[in-house]
């Protein structure tokens, strides 16, 4: 028999007790947990997502920037539409390098997966730059006509058919999951299979696209190395008329913003709950202590040091933080797991479940944090019931 | 073996000066059996609180077989209370989430440089349940137990360490008079093959007989009563 074993028949004494300790420290450590996964979940998304989109620039039409900026976050179509000579002009703007066109088409919900919306997007692969360096992941050959690359989130297997406004679209291959919502509900064709589908929807869609032949949505653009991407927005809307341009950083720190806001609320949150934990323990084990007096008193009587004591009543502090800081973690990350579409969708966040190697440090931080909670927490109780004379403890405890 | 020279304590209580311990002088000898007498609050358990290290004086000075008590820090007066001497309460001092044998095996605990191994100490415990009659108890909680059963768990582990001393205050208090022979029959077994020093604080007539020599506190003060 030893202290941890005594330990752990003083926690068994009052359940009730015990178990309310245990999941204060849970509500705290699962929303500790479940908050560092979100906010790395985000940022691991938007910051691979701003990588596959590969481009400094995204230049669409004037009035409609923040319509874009819900398609490229949210993955929420929003067609907008400009004429095409656009290219041309932008690649004329000083210090641009590339400019590569695109097209966004809202889809018509597909016939196989009725609750998953998809973006249509063509694009160039004469002058692309954004798109085919990561097509070469899933396809080792130039797509063809007729045949599409979808992102992770649309359920569809590679080689099936795929119809669009009355086209059928065979998948060459998927993309991997990036949480970015704009590639995984992509899919994404050449502009010749693009207007195919256009021209066809007249006669078999029941909805035709009323897209014209020279429209496009987007010009993405790679800026010089020796210019910056907010420099070369200035440029292009200086020497283009009628357009926006986004600077990827721009997206990026849009969704920075927001989660800025949602990380202050979280933090505040949290914040509250652990003071009310921390609190909650040092009261609990003071009025623990208080009751236990004599027996303290009967311990020590029996041999036990101060530091046996001062061990005992940090241990259960010890035992119950850490259970509840795993029970946290779990309840947390499962919680997250199932409520993670749902509430990133509420936030309008992209979201990708980080590494195995975050999880697992962010578990064990968590669980740090639970513990050091407990001992703090409990350090004056424990303190001051180790330094009681024996015979006081035995006489107050009477 | 046990040396007290004029020992004092005093305590404050609602605001006044208690003295509960008044310049006591006491010798007691390696395997004596001897017995206090006194009222409630004449300062017996106080006497045997500060012979037992679980309190300081004010001032005097204890000596049990040639260690100071005064001199040692809380480390080793822990350890020297838990190796020499062990205490008999007169309350229920069962620890309540621990069974009969647990509590029995508990000063054994706190003592991990005996080198003794636990299924030795269970033996050990196992034993002295017998002795106190309580071997079908061993797994019961203090709650399931009598008050009088309690007792005598707790005098079974007064003796888990093979201490050289038991200071017990007022060991028999909640036994009827069958169980408190059979338990004055165990101290005195105790005493006599074991060489284990007693001193008894009583109300107890039969059991303060037992003393070689008995001595009556009041208002602080220790006198010896002449036979």
């Amino acid at each position: 028999m030893r202290i941890p074993y005594l330990a752990v028949k003083n926690i068994t004494r009052k359940p009730f007790r015990s178990i309310a300790l245990i999941l204060s420290v849970a509500l705290v450590s699962g929303l500790l947990f479940a908050g560092a996964i979100s906010m790395k979940g985000v940022l691991t998304s938007i910051s691979l997502g701003a990588k596959k989109l590969g481009a400094d620039l995204m230049v669409v039409p004037e009035g409609h920037e923040d319509k874009v900026r819900t398609t490229l976050i949210a993955g929420k179509p929003a067609p907008v539409y400009m004429p095409s000579d656009i290219l041309d002009k932008v690649r004329g703007v000083k210090g641009v390098k590339q400019a590569s066109p695109q097209l966004f088409i809202k889809a018509a919900v597909y016939p196989c997966c009725t609750d998953v919306d998809a973006i249509l997007i063509a694009f160039d692969p004469l002058t692309d730059f954004t798109v085919s360096p990561w097509l070469k992941d899933a396809l080792d050959r130039p797509l063809r006509k007729d045949e599409v690359i979808i992102g992770r989130s649309i359920p569809v297997e590679k080689g099936a058919e795929m119809t669009f406004y009355g086209k059928a679209l065979t998948v060459a291959g998927y993309l991997s999951d990036t949480g970015f919502e704009y590639i995984d509900h992509g899919v994404f064709m050449t502009f010749e299979t693009a207007r195919e589908m256009i021209k066809q929807s007249k006669e078999k869609a029941k909805e035709p696209l009323k897209i014209t032949e020279d429209s496009i949505s987007a010009v993405l653009v790679q800026m010089d190395p020796s210019v910056s991407s907010e420099r070369g927005a200035v440029f292009v809307e200086y020497e283009v008329k009628g357009v926006r341009a986004i600077a990827a950083q721009d997206v990026v720190g849009a969704v920075k913003a927001q989660l800025l806001v949602l990380l202050k609320i979280l933090l505040s949150v949290g914040f509250a709950l652990w003071t009310v934990t921390l609190v909650l323990i040092t009261v609990v084990f003071s009025m623990i202590v208080n009751e236990r007096q004599r027996e303290i008193g009967i311990i020590r009587s029996l041999g036990a040091k101060k530091q046996s004591v001062f061990s005992l009543i940090t241990l259960e502090a010890l035992i119950i933080s850490a259970i509840g800081g795993g029970l946290g973690i779990g309840a947390g990350g499962i919680i997250l797991y199932l409520l993670k579409k749902p509430v990133m969708a509420a936030f309008k966040l992209p979201y990708l479940w980080p590494d195995n190697t975050f999880i697992i440090s962010a578990g064990a931080g968590t669980l740090l944090v639970a513990v050091i909670t407990g001992i703090v927490a409990v350090f004056y109780p424990a303190f001051r019931c180790s330094r009681m004379e024996p015979y006081e403890a035995i006489r107050k405890g009477e | 073996m046990i040396k007290a020279r004029n020992i004092s304590k005093t305590y404050k209580l609602n605001g006044q000066d208690i003295k509960a311990v008044d310049n006591v002088s006491l010798e007691c000898m390696k395997g004596e059996y001897m017995s206090i007498v006194g009222h409630s609050g004449s300062g017996k358990s106080t006497l045997l609180s500060l012979i037992g290290g679980l309190t300081k004086p004010d001032s005097g000075d204890i000596v049990i077989g040639g260690t100071g008590l005064l001199s040692l820090n809380d480390a080793a007066l822990s350890e020297f209370r838990n190796r020499k001497l062990n205490f008999i309460f007169q309350f229920a001092s069962l620890i309540p989430t621990l069974t009969a044998i647990e509590n029995i095996m508990l000063p054994a605990a706190f003592n991990p440089a005996r080198n003794r191994t636990k299924g030795e100490i269970k033996k050990q415990a196992a034993g002295l349940l017998e002795i106190v009659g309580l071997s079908d108890k061993a797994n019961a909680y203090p709650a399931q137990l009598s008050g009088g059963q309690q007792r005598r768990i707790a005098i079974a582990r007064a003796f888990i360490n093979n201490p050289d001393i038991i200071l017990a205050d007022e060991p028999t208090g909640d036994l009827d008079e069958e169980t408190e022979a059979e338990m004055i029959k165990i101290f005195k077994t105790m005493n006599k093959e074991k060489g284990v020093t007693f001193i008894v604080v009583t109300h107890s007539s039969a059991i303060a007989n037992q003393a070689r020599r008995v001595f009556r506190m009041q208002n602080g003060k220790l006198e010896e009563i002449k036979r």
